[in-house]
């Protein structure tokens, strides 16, 4: 079982300052960023490698403008582009969400729509990702997006699953998404009946869901990153890691957190892959 | 059905004016499995979207007005329990808002002042891509920029949770028929003022991270604008502008 990387995320604009700060909270130990950019800024990716380098950060390349899960043709240059942007990066696997990040050649960024939970969904954006794969010569981690309301009525981690053998992919999950997604579906988080390829899962996330409930009405699940975590929220990310044995990268989506509480949300990753190793290896 | 198509008709729903006709109109299982998503999430998803809500923006705000786009959320939360919200007729087991509540009927009732900018309207700037409306130019303490501030009429004020250049661009086109030049934003980490500008002339936008005394500057305006508000704002342009100039970001003013 390969021991992951913890680290985090944050505004790689905004909070660019705050993270030599945040790396602090692990020592000299391992750390990891979740790089969230567009394949065609250059100079953000040249500076962020640059301080990585400096730092002795490793880069986790997510690309929020790889369109897994949308209706555009695939952009091959693009493709090309977010290849040259992986290998800036210095980043081993591209990760994002499975959802319509571009459409009518539009960065849709944080009004990007879920994927729909249909029968065909995975042979599609399978589909998608062998020819992304292609092109960029990089495997795809697809990451179960935040719902906030559903289309398609399959389990989020069987179609994701599908899509991983089918397309020979890497599956990034989100623990909070996940936990957001069970309670709008009113379905458990990992049924017995999927079955889930944990060797394919490249990353693994906690980011800020919550949930606000009225007896006999629908929940509402709301997701941000300054948000910290639900216990519950933990809960889940403790079953990623005690599950996933490839795992590359477990990190703490932060952005507008404070450098302290994203220093916090790491050491308190790490703690948990050490957990997580050790009853592993005594199992 | 499929999954194409699926995707398809749920991007026209979600950005459409009324969505209700289209989707009666669409075939029969795409409708089902559309209609089924189509809760209160959707619903709320919907009207916060960036589109949707700037589409709205033209319609009701004077070109005055100062667009604050942030990333709280907190507050809808807040306002779904509300009383406000309580009186939009939503059922148990319904989805929301009802057929006859669609999206024209809420700016309609937002228009007439059902809602005003410092409720559920206000958050769903502050959502997604974020747009918020106070329809005051001026901002007290205590919100997420930290202090008072006034730009010139005109002069559009954007702070948003991510500063890719294409928000700026699809703002710069949702608000084609305003005056716009000039997008500023203002972070404290670590209590130092690091501000963001962004520059549009024609479809081009161009951005620039100010730290330190460049920074303090603009905050300094920003904070001294409650009395001439037109000279301060246009004082901040100036001074952005040409800072952007000398320090070559920039070959072109743009106002």
């Amino acid at each position: 079982m390969t021991r992951p990387v913890p680290g985090f995320s944050c505004d790689i604009v905004a909070q660019r300052d705050l993270v030599g700060e945040i790396r602090g909270f692990v020592g000299q130990r391992p750390c990891g960023f979740s790089a969230g950019i567009l394949a065609a800024d250059h100079a953000v990716g040249g500076e962020l490698r640059a301080l990585a380098d400096d730092i002795d950060l490793k880069i986790f390349y997510h690309a929020v403008d790889l369109d897994l899960g949308g209706v555009d043709p695939l952009d091959r240059s693009h493709l090309r582009r977010v290849g040259a942007m992986a290998e800036l990066l210095g980043s081993a696997h591209i990760a994002t969400d499975g959802a319509m990040w571009v459409k009518d050649g539009e960065y849709l960024l944080e009004a990007m729509v879920p994927m729909a939970l249909l029968d065909d969904t995975a042979l599609y954006i399978a589909d998608r990702i062998k020819l992304i794969q292609d092109i960029v010569q990089l495997p795809v981690a697809i990451e179960n997006p935040p719902f906030f309301y559903l289309v398609g009525g399959r389990h989020v981690l069987s179609v994701m699953s599908e899509i991983a053998e089918e397309a020979d992919c890497l599956l990034t999950l989100d623990s909070g998404h996940l936990w957001g997604y069970a309670h709008i579906a009113k379905c458990s988080l990992f049924p017995d009946d999927i079955d889930i390829p944990w060797d394919r899962v490249a990353e693994v996330h906690i980011s800020g869901t919550r949930v606000a409930s009225e007896a006999g009405e629908d929940s509402f699940v709301d997701d941000q990153h300054s948000w910290q975590p639900e216990e519950e929220v933990w809960s889940v990310l403790r079953s990623f890691l005690e599950r996933a044995d490839n795992l590359r990268f477990a990190m703490s989506e932060a952005e507008g957190m404070t450098a302290k509480s994203i220093g916090r949300n790491v050491q308190r990753i790490e703690s948990m892959i050490c957990s997580a190793s050790e009853a592993n290896e005594a199992a | 059905m499929s999954y194409e198509s699926v995707m398809r008709l749920q991007w026209e729903l979600l950005n459409a004016r009324d969505p209700l006709p289209l989707l009666d109109s669409a075939p029969e299982g795409d409708r089902s499995v559309l209609s089924a998503g189509m809760t209160y999430g959707w619903w709320l998803d919907r009207l916060r979207r960036d589109a949707r809500i700037l589409g709205v923006l033209r319609d009701v705000l004077p070109a005055s007005s100062v667009l604050f786009a942030g990333s709280s959320r907190e507050a809808v939360r807040g306002f779904i329990g509300s009383a406000q919200f309580a009186g939009r007729g939503r059922e148990v087991g319904s989805t929301y808002p009802p057929s006859h509540a669609t999206v024209k009927a809420f700016v309609e009732y937002v228009r007439a002042g059902g809602w005003r900018p410092t409720g559920f309207f206000k958050e769903c700037f502050d959502y997604e891509a974020g747009m918020a409306v106070p329809s005051e130019a001026t901002y007290s303490s205590g919100t997420p920029l930290g202090g008072s501030f006034v730009v010139a009429p005109g002069a559009w004020l954007v702070c948003s949770r991510y500063d890719f250049e294409m928000y700026a661009r699809r703002l710069h086109r949702a608000l084609s028929e305003k005056p716009w030049h000039l997008a500023i934003r203002v972070h404290f980490p670590k209590e130092i003022a690091t501000i963001v500008v962004s520059l549009a002339k024609d479809d081009s936008v161009r951005r620039v991270r100010l730290k330190g005394e460049t920074a303090s500057v603009v905050v300094q305006a920003l904070g001294q604008g409650s009395g001439e508000p037109d000279t301060v704002a246009t004082d901040l342009a100036d001074r952005a502008l040409n800072r952007l100039v000398d320090e070559g970001f920039l070959g072109v003013a743009t106002s």
